[in-house]
């Protein structure tokens, strides 16, 4: 029984499309230096009030591997934030960066321009006019995804997770929830 | 066949967990940013009620983690039981009546089993973050003694967010 269960695995075939995974990290190294200087734009007016050290940081991600990113920690007025790096392989989106402070924690995570809410698409499959909608969705999607240019936005808790565009009003909107409260 | 399950109406709703978890985080920090109120955190340096503050948050996103991957279980159960006893006529329903037979009690049937029939007549990666999280929730169930395998980092808004899709799914259809 095993022994079939295994040859069957085996033989079956790989329908899953081939992930470059090194350009994948690649992509997510570059995309978090780009936040930083997102980052560094939005801070530039007050960088005599804030001090910013950058530390070295270890990642750990199936398919992955170890690999290291930087990790941003300010010191604003005797409170510290840090931002940390967390990944790439996430249940739809491209990376994600961690902000924390003593009142909490908001998710930065890059995903579609368009995108304004995380998404897993799913469809149970009943009969064969399910399978084929689903499926020709699926490819208009797939298309949509690899035009679409990827980046940072904010995502808000649950509940109803949805996406916020990042710039200089909303990021200082949530770091002010993470330092004061 | 299994015997029908009276259905309790007492399983919690996502969302309510989700709100559950914001208003204890905004106690928990409450409490720990006025700690000088209260006499328990006499002789505590900064750094301990800091640390303390820290540990609290983390057995929160924890439990709640764990609400949310029971209420996961509860919403296939109820679905389970929907399209068993409504004999409905599709490939989903049928198979489910198939595993059905086998037992007398619905209990008895492995999640995962039922994940598994599930899965086979969908599309999409949902049932297979489900069964990859139902491996958390069988660490989180029983002590967390050992090191889990899960593969990917889950956190709270992770869970909630698979629940949330399979809840819209099942709603669907």
């Amino acid at each position: 029984m095993g022994k079939n269960k295994f040859e069957d695995f085996l033989n079956e075939e790989d329908v899953v499309v081939a992930i470059d995974w090194d350009e994948k990290k690649e992509f997510f190294l570059e995309k978090i230096e780009e936040f930083y200087n997102q980052l560094d734009s939005f801070l530039k007016p007050y960088n005599d009030k804030i001090s910013v050290e950058n530390v070295d940081y270890g990642i750990n991600e199936e398919r992955l591997g170890n690999y290291t990113v930087i990790k941003r920690i300010l010191t604003i007025k005797g409170k510290k934030v840090t931002f940390t790096p967390i990944g790439t392989i996430l249940i739809g989106a491209w990376g994600r960066i961690d902000m924390e402070g003593e009142n909490g924690t908001v998710k930065f995570v890059l995903v579609p321009e368009y995108s304004g809410n995380p998404k897993i698409e799913t469809a149970l499959i009943l009969n064969d006019e399910d399978r084929r909608n689903f499926e020709e969705k699926q490819r208009k999607e797939d298309v949509e995804i690899k035009k679409a240019k990827k980046i940072w936005k904010i995502s808000t808790p649950p509940p109803h997770i949805h996406y916020i565009d990042l710039n200089d009003e909303t990021f200082f909107d949530v770091l002010m929830e993470i330092i004061d409260g | 066949m299994a015997k029908k399950v009276s259905l309790s109406n007492e399983h919690l709703e996502i969302d309510e967990i989700a709100e559950y978890k914001n208003d204890l985080l905004s106690s928990i920090v409450f409490y720990y940013e006025n700690a000088t109120n209260f006499d328990k955190f006499k002789l505590y340096t900064n750094n301990e009620i800091k640390n303390e503050k820290k540990k609290r948050l983390l057995e929160l996103e924890l439990n709640c983690i764990f609400m949310v991957l029971s209420s996961i279980e509860s919403l296939i159960r109820i679905d389970y039981e929907t399209r068993v006893r409504n004999k409905q006529k599709n490939s989903l329903a049928r198979d489910l009546r198939e595993l059905d037979k086998n037992y007398d009690k619905t209990y008895k049937i492995p999640i995962n089993t039922i994940c598994d029939i599930y899965k086979n007549n969908s599309q999409g990666e949902l049932f297979s973050f489900i069964k990859s999280i139902f491996k958390l929730r069988h660490w989180l169930a029983h002590g967390r003694y050992w090191t889990p395998k899960i593969g990917r980092k889950y956190d709270f808004d992770d869970i909630y967010n698979i629940a949330y899709e399979l809840n819209n799914l099942l709603k669907n259809y």
